[in-house]
């Protein structure tokens, strides 16, 4: 069965219309887009000291009741597993380590969706990494081409004036009005009364420019173990953040504290228990 | 779980052992330390603090998983967060950490304490332990020979045989 358009997410919509595209840098940040647009997570700016801001996801109110996508999964695993607040960079880390890396996230995830899955068949191209498209899904394609022309079009006529216009977005494209062209420009320092834009417009940019990067970087391999192997996300960012990630010594060059000193024996072949 | 162990482990599972304001959280110490990838990271997280509300609720000792002691080794090196947030404020009793003293009877009860911890789990939890997080009691006291090396001076590479 073909799905419909505005049942896909914006990942998948990626792959549809560019399916042999290196594109899991920007798949990746329109899954986490879409997920704060639709209230499963939530994103918090916090500024601890004056110019420095700290973004932080938690669990937004449909959190509990979301059946997540394959993609989807990853970025939600921090919060099943008890967390209540994971700050941005360590959970886009947590999701390209899961992914092997940004392209695994396109291969691996993305492109494993049943959907996306039912639209490309299994052939002999597959094994160069090649995804030729059904007759269904170059329909399909088609199909989203033109709503997003149409998409654009209706941002474009809403600058200055109507901007209920933009209500008229969801309804066309679903989730994947995150993949219009001009859509930045509408949400830079404005106030919606919808919480789904406004949420979009809280994230748009914070995102946007952690996932900024030179062309050609989704290629790059990241993971490796801990997180020191690794940060191509962005500089600006700051990897790891401040100190610590050096590999010695107690965190970010502070040392112990405390009066005992930090020795002890662990606990040799045997185990330990408590109770 | 009756209400009250329902309530414990609400308390214990939403207890935070990231400080939101810390450039470098536990997890990715953890991960760091270990050499494991941070989605796993945070699995061994649940894990640790479901062993934690094991230790509260069960009438025998309980016995980690390596994997789960190294976050319960790391947790208390963070003395404030462990003795005070977590076990005075958060589970109300004080949960400590025993070492083995070493020898075949020790081994024994700790083999033991391990597979009646592995089955009090799954009482609780109504579901397997993760096997990479929960390995048999075969694989968890197979010998280990760990040491803590500075990577910037030494190289490591894998035996072509192993134990």
């Amino acid at each position: 069965m073909i799905p419909d358009i505005n049942q896909l997410s914006p990942a998948e919509m990626l792959f549809l219309q560019k399916p042999n595209q290196l594109n899991g840098r920007k798949m990746m940040r329109l899954t986490l887009l879409d997920l704060i647009m639709k209230g499963v997570l939530e994103f918090n700016s916090l500024e601890y000291t004056p110019g420095k801001w700290v973004y932080h996801l938690t669990p937004g109110q449909y959190f509990q009741q979301y059946p997540p996508l394959l993609h989807e999964e990853p970025f939600l695993l921090p919060f099943r597993s008890g967390e209540s607040s994971v700050e941005l960079t360590l959970l886009i880390n947590t999701v390209a380590q899961q992914a092997q890396s940004y392209y695994g996230f396109q291969y691996n995830y993305v492109r494993k969706t049943p959907k996306i899955n039912s639209l490309m068949p299994k052939n002999f191209w597959n094994a160069f990494h090649s995804f030729p498209l059904t007759t269904e899904g170059k329909e399909l394609r088609k199909d989203l081409n033109q709503r997003l022309k149409q998409g654009n079009e209706i941002v474009l006529n809403s600058m200055g004036n109507g901007q209920k216009r933009l209500l008229e977005l969801p309804v066309l494209l679903g989730s994947g009005l995150l993949l219009i062209d001009s859509l930045e420009k509408i949400l830079q320092g404005k106030t919606f009364s919808e919480d789904w834009i406004q949420e979009l417009t809280n994230a748009y940019t914070p995102l946007k420019q952690l996932f900024q990067s030179p062309a050609g970087a989704d290629a790059v391999m990241v993971g490796g173990g801990g997180c020191g192997a690794f940060f191509g996300v962005s500089d600006s960012f700051g990897g790891c953040g401040g100190g610590g990630c050096s590999g010695s010594g107690c965190s970010g060059g502070s040392g112990c504290s405390g009066g005992g000193g930090c020795g002890g024996g662990g606990c040799g072949g045997g185990g330990c228990g408590g109770g | 779980m009756n209400p009250e162990q329902q309530a414990l482990w609400d308390n214990i599972q939403s207890f935070e052992l990231n400080d939101p304001q810390a450039a470098f959280p536990f997890v990715q110490r953890l991960a760091l330390e270990n050499g494991w990838k941070l989605p796993f990271a945070f699995r061994a997280l649940l894990e640790y603090k479901r062993f934690i509300y094991l230790c509260c609720v069960a009438p025998t000792p309980m016995t980690p998983s390596d994997e789960v002691d190294q976050v319960w080794h790391l947790h208390l090196i963070y003395t404030r967060s462990y003795w005070q947030d977590f076990c005075r404020d958060t589970l109300h009793r004080e949960i400590h950490h025993g070492p083995t003293k070493g020898g075949q009877s020790e081994d024994a009860k700790y083999l033991e304490c391990y597979e009646n911890t592995l089955s009090i789990y799954r009482e609780h939890f109504a579901q397997e332990p993760p096997s990479d997080l929960w390995p048999p009691a075969s694989v968890r006291f197979a010998p280990l020979n760990f040491r803590r090396v500075n990577l910037n001076q030494y190289w490591l590479y894998p035996k072509i045989f192993r134990k």
